[in-house]
């Protein structure tokens, strides 16, 4: 729940999902199914105050939050992060995931052993492996199908998912290995449709 | 006066404050039968009606305007405000009757509003509902601002929704100027005032990063202050339950565009026989006792009486 003046962009997970910091996995469930209906209703209410690119930008975050809260390991450490920060004014720290493996563009250099950095399935893979993440655990803190992160890395064409879901994945796997999400979802996509992919 | 005092403070005395900002969208409508509804739950009531320029509070309530009212008490100078409480006909509530005819106290001097905030406050009952007039100015700022509860009554059209966020954001930068001292933290309010200003100052979040790099102390003192500031909100006239639902739309977004916890209280179905019970001059409450519309304001008024918001769903 909001206890201080402070908008979207700098409330934390439970704020934007408008919850206590104790509430039951089943009360954020709700209240991030209400909120989703809300904003895709886009009701004066909303437009009065947001613009169409501000409620995009308050969507995001809302799955991003909902995305960490769900899952209680994900949730168990973005709550210490937040016991870290009590107190203090503070923006919310960025993606707990990001966090524990944030990677400059030295490390990412050295994961890909290039000069060059340019995202496919195969500099994917190194950064996952660079990172010593097994490929089972990440589809199961991200919830994307080890089945769909496999067809990802190998660029298996006829095995990825549709393209209103492969952007999403493209971006949740970006940002569980510290990349700049929608650097790797363009240059991901523009390759592979360059291969056949069909992105309509 | 003293054992006036006395009174009030041996009650749990909650004022509420009826606010919109738009003409028309049912203030007196709910200030009366709220207050009807609370006394049907035994409590002790007083409606009172600020709107100083067209006063017809009483009119809603089913009864003649009563001989005296606020006018009298500023006009004639009386020394307490009980001389001027009117009986309803309805056990347990009285009312304060407003200005009808007399435009000059449309906008009273600051002392005769101060006089009429001082007395309010001592009034003895368990709810006092303050019905104020249309309008988004400093008056009517500062007449919210003596509630404990300020609620929001918005309709579901884009007009009411609009000087409902109007009024809030109107309410924040009128109480913070009262809050400082600070010549330059006072302009810079102003200049927030102007919804298109040139410092790009949109919401009082904003206002209040602007703040900080002039003065961390009003800073401080105006943060605190929100802090405590917990309206609700109630929708009047849905056609429907989507419009009802409306309501947990303008939660979220002042939650997420202002930063405050607005409270949603219920919501209460459009039905013609409200007007045709104004028309009449009856109160809604004695013609239509088991109307949907009197079923949705007892909600409400559970709500009111403790202290509680709903959750993600109409009652």
């Amino acid at each position: 729940m909001v206890t201080e003046l402070k908008s979207w962009r700098e409330q934390n997970y439970y704020e934007l999902l408008e919850v206590g910091s104790q509430a039951s996995d089943e009360e954020i469930r709700i209240a991030y199914e209400k909120l989703k209906t809300i904003y895709s209703l886009l009701t004066p209410g909303i437009t009065i105050l947001f613009t169409p690119e501000e409620v995009k930008q308050i969507q995001d975050k809302m799955e991003e939050a909902y995305r960490v809260l769900r899952d209680p390991r994900s949730q168990r450490e973005y709550d210490l992060v937040m016991q870290g920060a009590w107190g203090k004014p503070i923006a919310p720290p960025p993606h707990p995931l990001a966090i524990r493996r944030a990677l400059n563009t030295q490390q990412i250099r050295e994961a890909l052993g290039a000069d060059e950095v340019s995202w496919s399935g195969e500099s994917l893979g190194k950064i996952r492996r660079f990172l010593k993440l097994n490929i089972d655990e990440l589809a199961l803190e991200i919830k994307i199908s080890k089945h769909h992160l496999e067809a990802i890395e190998a660029e298996a064409i006829a095995a990825l998912p549709a393209p209103v879901y492969l952007k999403g994945f493209l971006r949740s796997f970006a940002k569980a290995l510290g990349l700049d999400p929608r650097r790797v979802s363009e240059e991901y996509l523009t390759r592979i449709s360059e291969k056949g992919y069909t992105r309509e | 006066m003293e054992t006036e005092k006395k009174d009030t403070e041996k009650k749990e005395k909650h004022i509420w404050a009826i606010a919109g900002g738009k003409g028309g969208i049912g203030k007196s409508f709910v200030t009366a039968n709220l207050g009807i509804a609370l006394c049907e739950r035994g409590k002790k009531v007083v409606v009172v009606d600020l709107d100083l320029g067209g006063a017809n509070l009483h009119t809603l309530l089913g009864i003649t305007r009563p001989p005296l009212s606020l006018d009298d008490f500023i006009r004639k100078g009386m020394r307490s405000i009980k001389g001027i409480l009117a009986e309803t006909g309805i056990p347990n509530l009285q009312l304060i009757a407003g200005v009808q005819d007399m435009l000059t106290l449309s906008n009273p001097k600051p002392r005769d509003k101060q006089k009429i905030i001082h007395h309010i406050a001592s009034l003895n009952a368990d709810h006092i509902i303050l019905d104020l007039g249309t309008g988004i100015s400093p008056h009517i700022f500062d007449f919210f601002l003596i509630s404990d509860t300020g609620i929001f009554l918005i309709t579901p059209e884009r007009t009411s929704l609009e000087n409902a966020y109007q009024f809030m954001r109107g309410v924040f930068f009128h109480r913070w100027m009262t809050l400082t001292t600070n010549k330059k933290v006072k302009k810079l309010i102003e200049t927030a005032m102007d919804v298109n200003n040139a410092a790009g100052i949109r919401t009082p979040v904003d206002l209040l990063a602007h703040v900080e790099n002039l003065d961390k102390e009003a800073k401080k003192i105006f943060a605190d202050e929100a802090n405590g500031f917990k309206p609700r909100l109630i929708i009047n006239q849905a056609r429907n339950r989507k419009e009802a639902e409306l309501g947990f739309a303008i939660r979220s977004v002042c939650r997420k565009y202002f930063g405050i916890d607005l409270g949603f209280l219920g919501h209460i179905l459009y039905d013609y026989n409200v007007y045709s019970s104004v028309q009449r001059g009856r109160a809604f409450f004695s013609d239509y006792p088991s109307s949907d519309v009197a079923a949705c304001i007892r909600d409400i008024a559970a709500h009111v009486s403790d202290g509680r918001s709903l959750e993600w769903s109409l009652s």
